[in-house]
């Protein structure tokens, strides 16, 4: 369960990430963010696993809030996964090391900086990678995967976490839509079998109706729609975003367009700034 | 249409530029006395010296090998141990992991008093400290290493995917492990060829190290050219000619493995 109260978040050099965000979100759903860049999706998703701290408001994760001291950020992020739209993979190390990072924060830190993994941990990635069909991969070095194949590396790091929620941050916004459907499919499979609350943010409205249980939109860092796919129709949407509802829709129009490089398209100014989304 | 509405925008920019160059060139040269033709004008001496360079002395190649064998022997423990200090502090060196801006200028700081030190001169105060010898030769190469290299790994560590780090920081690791599971691995490639690379220069410099007194095949070549015994000297210069193509292919070699 994920509980966004009142959050807002300002940043230093004065842009508002978001206003006044206030929903809930049960524990299996499957929600996608819709929304412009610069609407806010990315600085959303990171207030979930403390990326990004509020301004003001509080976010709670299975009832506890998200803060606190460097070592409850550590514990928390334990149970979070998250991919992103670049797969942030280390290209020259295996699949098998890439994955594993995702048991880092269950461990001693000692331990896990010297890379002394037990044998459950390694068990954990092979059945991880089993569920993203990339089992016979284990010892490839992770760039010389395709970019879907990258992304399915990525949700297996996160499945290991044993997570009880899954962000994605653009998953498909660099993939073909052949991989595009493989990795949507692939986070709604988990969803369904290990029971994840999965926050998906996404550029595309109808992949969002095909895959999401519920869709929330945003603009100017505000949700202005919060709905089943049943009720994010065109005209619905239309009303809410205006013209910018043409450019969404369009954006995804031509996926061929973006090349399948694994870079895609370059996001002019998404909401956060570098050095926002670092962690301290 | 003016020259501002062109590609040559910058061109009366780019002339002053070349004649400061060509006024520094002139004027530099003026003052060291230099003089082209005194270069032309003594050719016929050198005729002297590639005869007598013509006949080397190849029994002699024999005695110095085990001198040659030491060059390599200092360039590699030297880049070894000056590569292996140069890593962790090179992460001192940049607030990528630390997050500390002031470890970075003091550490940066002390790198770069490190590499004002030529590594001649750092050769000969080991010298009269150590004493003369191969280990003497090694310290000053490691003293190099360490200075050059760390600069050339804490720049990398920087030019590191923000996304990775993002990555690691979401599965809750910490800073170490961030460093050991995330920025190492993706370095790796650069830091195996900065290392490699580090290491050709070592070889080569090794051998002005032996004529400060710092051991290595430097040591013969300086005496043989204090006799002017030319036939040994062009062993000398051949078989480090050999050893460095070698080295440098090795290293062209793994590297091509590696990336």
């Amino acid at each position: 369960m994920i509980a966004f109260k009142e959050v807002n978040k300002i940043y230093p050099n004065g842009v508002r990430g978001l206003r006044d965000v206030d929903f809930e979100m049960r524990r299996g759903e499957f929600v996608a963010l819709i929304g412009l860049s610069g609407a806010g999706k990315s600085t959303l998703l990171r207030t979930v696993n403390g990326i990004t701290e509020p301004t003001s408001g509080e976010v709670e994760v299975d009832g506890r809030v998200v803060g606190g001291s460097r070592e409850d950020l550590r514990r928390l992020r334990g149970r979070i996964g998250m991919i992103f739209q670049g797969f942030n993979l280390v290209g020259p190390s295996t699949v098998q090391h890439n994955v594993i990072v995702g048991r880092l924060s269950h461990k001693h830190p000692v331990l896990g900086t010297l890379g002394l993994f037990n044998r459950r941990d390694y068990q954990l990635v092979e059945r991880a990678l089993d569920r993203v069909g990339l089992a016979n991969k284990l010892h490839q070095r992770a760039d010389q995967l395709s970019g879907g194949q990258q992304q399915r590396v990525a949700i297996a790091r996160a499945l290991v976490q044993e997570p009880s929620v899954l962000l994605a941050d653009e998953p498909v916004a660099s993939l073909d839509p052949v991989s595009t459907d493989r990795v949507m499919s692939d986070l709604r499979r988990v969803r369904d079998e290990l029971e994840l609350t999965v926050l998906v943010s996404l550029h595309s409205v109808p992949l969002a109706r095909r895959w999401a249980t519920r869709i929330i939109g945003m603009r100017d860092g505000m949700v202005v729609f919060d709905g089943t796919p049943q009720e994010a129709t065109d005209t619905r949407l239309g009303e809410i975003y205006g013209d910018a509802y043409r450019a969404m829709n369009e954006a995804q129009q031509l996926p061929e367009s973006r090349g399948s490089d694994g870079k895609g398209p370059a996001e002019g100014g998404e909401d956060c700034d570098v050095e926002e989304c670092r962690t301290p | 249409m003016s020259i501002r509405q062109t590609i040559h925008r910058n061109l009366p920019l780019h002339i002053a530029v070349v004649a400061i160059i060509g006024a520094l060139f002139w004027l530099s040269s003026a003052m060291i006395g230099a003089d082209f033709a005194r270069l032309i004008a003594n050719v016929g001496r050198a005729g002297g010296l590639v005869s007598r360079m013509l006949s080397p002395n190849w029994d002699y190649l024999l005695a110095v090998l085990p001198a040659l064998a030491e060059t390599v022997q200092m360039a590699l423990a030297g880049t070894t141990i000056g590569a292996a200090m140069a890593l962790p502090v090179s992460f001192l060196a940049t607030k990528t992991i630390t997050g500390n801006h002031g470890v970075t200028i003091v550490v940066r700081s002390l790198l770069n008093l490190i590499r004002t030190i030529p590594e001649v001169l750092a050769a000969a105060l080991l010298v009269a400290l150590v004493g003369i010898g191969a280990f003497t030769g090694m310290l000053a190469i490691v003293v190099f290493t360490f200075g050059f290299i760390s600069k050339l790994f804490y720049e990398s560590i920087e030019s590191i995917d923000e996304g990775t780090l993002e990555a690691m920081a979401a599965v809750g690791a910490t800073r170490a492990q961030v460093a050991v599971h995330a920025v190492i691995p993706s370095l790796l490639p650069n830091i195996v060829s900065y290392t490699l690379y580090v290491l050709e220069i070592n070889v080569r410099s090794s051998i002005v190290l032996g004529m400060v007194g710092a051991g290595g095949v430097g040591v013969p070549l300086q005496s043989a050219m204090a006799l002017a015994r030319y036939d040994r000297v062009v062993v000398i210069v051949l078989a480090v000619f050999v050893v460095v193509l070698i080295i440098d292919a090795l290293s062209a070699w793994a590297r091509r493995r590696l990336l």
